[in-house]
């Protein structure tokens, strides 16, 4: 394509797609949505993030994927998640803290909850964070944050990945609070996910659309109030 | 009771706002100033062609601009081979398209639209077809895409060397969308242009059985909305026009007396209804005109009542009184 | 960001379940939900807990293995809190259980409803997914006729006089601004509606069973005039806000699923969820609620209470069927729903009407090629079973008429009538006419039915106290009343309803374009048209493509 048909062409197509975040209390979940989507981090942050849900986009080659994040809102502590969380789901994140590995037994329940609550076809990404507080990370020229001589890494890697591979999963070391592969992550998720998925549209979200066959219902712009646009003829 | 608390106050959101939209409007002037610099420069580089696309995003009526940004496309056509141009012309479209969704009643989008089509070696009308198609669902009145739509479908018949081949389908397609809302002066128009040459073009179909099957439709339209200006339009036309069937004195006449019964008996009903009275009135006269007969002294009542109904056109209403009383004498 | 921080319940860790809070709700179902939401925005610490393990309380969606514990439950009067009791269920073996979602109180949304604009305004609609149902049917005569709603419905209408399409069109007119014209309908305040419709309209009894029962969706023609002018008015000013049709359903299930909407809202808001746990009792003077667990919890505000035995005025029966049909033969194009009535005296003698609500798999209630049927009455007892198993009956009749393949009748050109996308339909009438005389060879397989009969309940009103009931889901198939109610609660606990779900939410405007108008997504793509839709047009394609000089 010239560069003439360049400028009058339209932009990538987008795709919008639902991810949930699951995992123990205090693993850093709605810290690494922070880091992805406003590049931010904040120490000691309140177990919950006051939006309903967050958007990020992730730019690929030939589309763009508008990621729709979900929190839990403190559901998942007294074991209260609604059915609504997980429909329609196209992405996860099971997230635990390398430091805890109790938070890595946790994480199997999760993976057990999509399975039997999500859909069949569900991208799943197994995040160990808290990187930081490792002395070697898996990250390229890492600076640790943490003592040298204090390691507080209590999962190895080789385990997070042994069973990220049984449960066929997407594998990632993280720091929210760095940065260390939080964007992989996004990224590998929105590769990952396969084509006919994001065609049929079917995530829920800012514009509550619906599922499969028969269009849903966009029930924010009304008919009989909307202005006319553009010109007056 | 314990304090209200807020999740965040308005007054900070609303300043907020006010900032951004200030910073947009600085940015848009100087946007102007940079395109209208450029043009008046003979400026006609692919750099140009991209401010006019940033600001045509933004306004889309500047006409002037979508001019100039024709004046760029040919000159930079110069130095492309066809098939460039064709796949030039193809994501220009594209960028229209999008134009469209966000402004489906600009005429300037619509018009450099049938300039793509007419300018590009290898124009896809079916698309186009598909795509008025889709505007027109989502806003069956919008009477540039029913302009468009014609000019497609005349494109297509002259492609093929056969004027009128797609008369029967758009007619149903006029149809089709009278039915989802008979409040269309545009579905109607068409018909009127459709219908003489449907029936020139087959001789097999009866202009008589169409003449009565319009009839009826329409009726029924106007006994459900008699406020609605475009089915009178439309009833008028099926009544008095020579385009449709070759009627006799005698079938005209015949006709005209069983519109008149029809709307008189739904003026009972609506006896205020000014397109009752009007057509009435109308028929009335025109029964008398190629009878050559005087004209019924009801329409005089008529004229009053309407008068009184529509002062606003008092004067005209007082004026074809005189006409008619004028005449009589 | 939001300080929902500040409005978090008190605990000594995350996983330490709280000790103490300002308000106590207790109940899942929509009406509390609101509150627990509006609440927990408005900066209470709300503490929101569920003996059930699923959301939704007396409005929840139940999967099939929770609908047969829920029957056991309410069969039982030891263990039985709620208005519902008399349960009879059949569940056909081999069925997936998750596969369903049963609601033991449906209902329908118009879009002009005062719960569409808390949705819009809460957000909580963007959690849900809506479903239009354009489809209403009244029963006459022995078959279903699809009820007129729009000036194009009564234009297009085989059915009617000249006359008679004036005449409604007429009385629509009226009515969508009647509170505007009280010299029209004020002597007639109070008096049956069907009077009304009578002598200032002219409408005749078709028409007016049409309007009182389908579109007012009321159950008597004795009803008061106002309030079925109301109704009507709703019904026909909710078309065209979104499309073609006045109602919508949430799919997944209607008040469990808006329910869970809005509890996800309050947990936004900082409000603790825990399920599956059971409040043994509640002390009004020290405010102090204990668990079966044996925790303590200190109630500061308010108990709110959906559970619990509250007097009662009457009974009306309920009854589910899930069917191995589509049932698309009753849904409106692009839909995947139709409402039935069955109007008195047209069930052998039924002294009330009978609403059926047809969900298809569309819903998200039911798997591919299954259909859920709702029915209800306001009649009681043994009666009530029967008008809803011979309204059954004819449904049954009807849908296998519909869609049986191997029929055959004569169809000429004035037979069809053309949908909005230019695709010919046979006539309604002329089908109905075939269509009676027609005996099904088969027989339709039920997958579940399931009988029961509802308390209307009046909770008493406690002032003073520190408990709060809430009302039972209404018998209505619409939510009229629930916000109302919503904020009410609201009211006895803050005093006021000004701040009620007024919150200032993080405007998320990147899908807006550069002109800060959102693109129109309604518009969908050229590619959605197919070669059909443009009619039915000479192949033009080999002649049209090819090269075309200026």
């Amino acid at each position: 394509m010239s560069s003439v048909e360049a400028a009058a062409s339209a932009p990538k197509p987008t795709a919008s797609v639902k991810l949930v975040l699951l995992g123990e209390a205090a693993v850093g979940k709605s810290s690494l949505v922070l880091r992805f989507v406003s590049n931010d981090f904040q120490e000691n942050k309140e177990p919950t993030i006051g939006a309903a849900f967050l958007t990020q986009k992730c730019s690929l080659p030939n589309r763009t994927i508008k990621f729709e994040i979900w929190d839990t809102a403190g559901q998942e502590r007294f074991a209260s998640l609604a059915p609504m969380y997980y429909r329609n789901a196209q992405t996860a994140l099971v997230v635990y803290d390398l430091t805890k590995p109790t938070s890595l037994i946790k994480a199997r329940h999760w993976v057990n909850e999509l399975h039997a609550q999500a859909s069949p076809k569900i991208v799943i990404a197994l995040v160990g964070n808290k990187l930081d507080l490792c002395t070697e990370g898996e990250g390229e020229g890492e600076t640790s944050t943490a003592d040298d001589d204090e390691d507080r890494r209590k999962v190895s890697t080789e385990e997070g990945r042994k069973f990220a591979e049984e449960e066929g999963l997407l594998f990632f070391e993280t720091s929210a609070k760095t940065g260390a592969n939080v964007r992989d992550v996004f990224l590998a998720i929105a590769s990952k996910i396969p084509e006919e998925i994001i065609n049929k549209r079917s995530g829920t979200g800012t514009k509550g659309r619906a599922g499969a066959g028969e269009r849903g219902v966009d029930l924010e712009p009304r008919t009989s109030e909307s202005n006319a646009q553009g010109c007056a003829c | 009771m314990h304090s209200v608390k807020r999740v965040r106050t308005s007054a900070e959101a609303q300043a907020a706002k006010k900032r951004k939209e200030a910073g947009k409007i600085v940015e848009y002037k100087a946007l102007v100033d940079k395109v209208f610099t450029g043009r008046d420069a003979g400026d006609l580089s692919l750099n140009a062609l991209h401010l006019t696309t940033t600001l045509l995003k933004q306004n889309p009526e500047y006409y002037t601009v979508w001019n100039y940004r024709r004046e760029i496309l040919v000159s930079l056509f110069k130095s492309l081979s066809t098939e460039e141009i064709i796949s030039t012309i193809e994501s220009e479209l594209e960028f229209l398209f999008s134009r469209l969704r966000e402004f489906p009643k600009c005429y300037w989008i619509w018009n450099h639209r049938k300039w793509c089509l007419t300018t590009s070696p290898k124009p896809n009308y079916k698309y186009e077809l598909k795509l008025v198609t889709l505007m027109l669902e989502r806003d069956a009145r919008n009477f540039h895409g029913w302009q468009y739509r014609r000019a497609v479908v005349a494109s297509i018949e002259k492609m093929m060397k056969h004027p009128g081949a797609l008369d029967k389908s758009e007619f149903a397609y006029t149809t089709a969308k009278i039915n989802n809302n008979f409040s269309n002066f545009s579905a109607w128009h068409n018909r009127t242009k459709l219908i003489p040459r449907m029936l020139i073009d087959d001789p097999d179909l009866d202009g008589r059985e169409l003449l009565k099957k319009e009839i009826h439709l329409i009726t029924q339209a106007i006994y459900t909305d008699p406020d609605d200006q475009s089915v009178w339009l439309y009833h008028r036309w099926l009544v008095t026009s020579n385009d449709i069937v070759k009627l006799s004195t005698d079938e005209r006449v015949e006709l005209l007396h069983q519109e008149i019964k029809s709307i008189d008996e739904l003026l009972v009903v609506e006896p205020d209804s000014k397109w009752c009275l009007h057509s009435l009135a109308f028929y009335k006269n025109f029964l008398a005109t190629i009878t050559n007969s005087p004209v019924d002294p009801s329409v005089l009542e008529y004229l009053d009542r309407l008068a009184e109904i529509d002062p606003m056109r008092r004067k005209r209403y007082q004026d074809w009184k005189a006409q008619i009383t004028n005449t009589a004498d | 960001m939001a300080s929902a921080s500040s409005s978090k319940v008190p605990a000594a860790s995350p996983n330490t379940p709280p000790d103490s809070c300002d308000v106590l709700v207790y109940g899942t179902g929509l009406v509390e939900s609101i509150v627990a939401a509006a609440l927990a925005w408005q900066g209470t610490n709300v503490l929101h807990l569920d003996p059930n393990p699923f959301y939704g309380g007396l409005w929840a969606s139940l999967n099939l293995e929770e609908l047969k514990a829920w029957t056991d439950k309410i069969n039982s009067p030891a263990t039985n809190d709620t208005p519902f009791s008399n349960a009879y269920l059949y569940i056909s073996r081999n069925l997936d259980p998750r596969k369903y979602a049963i609601d033991i109180s449906p209902h329908v949304l118009f879009t002009r409803a005062d719960l569409l604009n808390l949705l819009i305004q809460s957000r909580v609609s963007r959690y849900l997914e809506f479903k239009p149902l354009g489809s209403f049917h009244t029963f006459e005569q022995d078959s279903f006729e699809k009820v007129p709603g729009t000036k194009e419905d009564i234009f297009t209408s085989q059915n009617l006089t000249l006359l008679t399409k004036r005449s409604l069109m007429r009385f629509m007119k009226f009515v969508v601004i009647w509170d505007e014209t009280p010299d029209v309908w004020l002597e007639y305040k109070g008096k049956p509606i069907s009077l009304f419709l009578k002598e200032k309209f002219n409408l005749d009894e078709p028409q007016i069973v049409e309007l009182v029962h389908s579109i007012a969706l009321l159950s008597s023609p004795s009803s008061p005039t106002e309030l079925a002018l109301d109704r009507i008015k709703r019904y026909l000013s909710s078309m065209q806000v979104y499309g073609n049709f006045p109602a919508m359903y949430s799919m997944y299930g209607s008040g469990g699923e808006i329910a869970q909407g809005f509890c996800r809202s309050a947990a936004v808001a900082g409000a603790v969820y825990r399920l599956g746990t059971k409040l043994s009792s509640f002390d009004d003077e020290s405010g102090v609620a204990v668990l079966d667990n044996g925790e303590k919890i200190k109630v500061t505000e308010k108990l709110i209470t959906s559970y619990g035995l509250l007097p009662s005025s009457r009974e009306i029966t309920r009854m589910v069927a899930v069917v191995e049909k589509d049932c698309k033969e009753w849904f409106a194009e692009g839909e995947s729903a139709a409402i039935v009535v069955f109007p008195p005296e047209t069930l052998d003698g039924n002294k009330y009407a009978v609403q059926a609500l047809v969900l298809g798999s569309g819903s998200g209630q039911v798997p591919l090629g299954q259909a859920v049927w709702y029915l209800s009455t306001q009649e009681s007892g043994e009666q009530g079973r029967k008008d809803l198993f011979l309204a059954l009956e004819k449904m049954e009749e009807s849908i296998l008429r519909e869609s049986t393949e191997d029929f055959e009748f004569d169809v000429s050109e004035e037979d069809i009538a053309y949908l909005p996308n230019g695709m010919p339909v046979v006539s309604s009438v002329r089908l109905g006419e075939s269509l009676r005389n027609f005996t099904p060879k088969e027989s339709l397989k039920y997958l579940l039915k399931l009988t029961y009969t509802q308390k209307v309940t009046v909770p008493p009103p406690q002032p003073g106290s520190k408990t709060i009931y809430v009302p039972a889901p209404s018998i209505d198939i619409v939510y009229d009343g629930v916000v109302t109610r919503a904020q009410a609660i609201y009211e006895g606990v803050t005093g006021t309803t000004e701040d009620f779900f007024e919150v200032d939410f993080e405007d998320e405007d990147d899908d807006a374009t550069a002109t800060g108008n959102p693109p129109d997504t309604s518009i969908g793509d050229v590619a959605d048209i197919d070669d059909e839709e443009l009619g039915d047009h000479p192949d033009f394609d080999e002649e049209v493509a090819g090269e075309m000089t200026i």
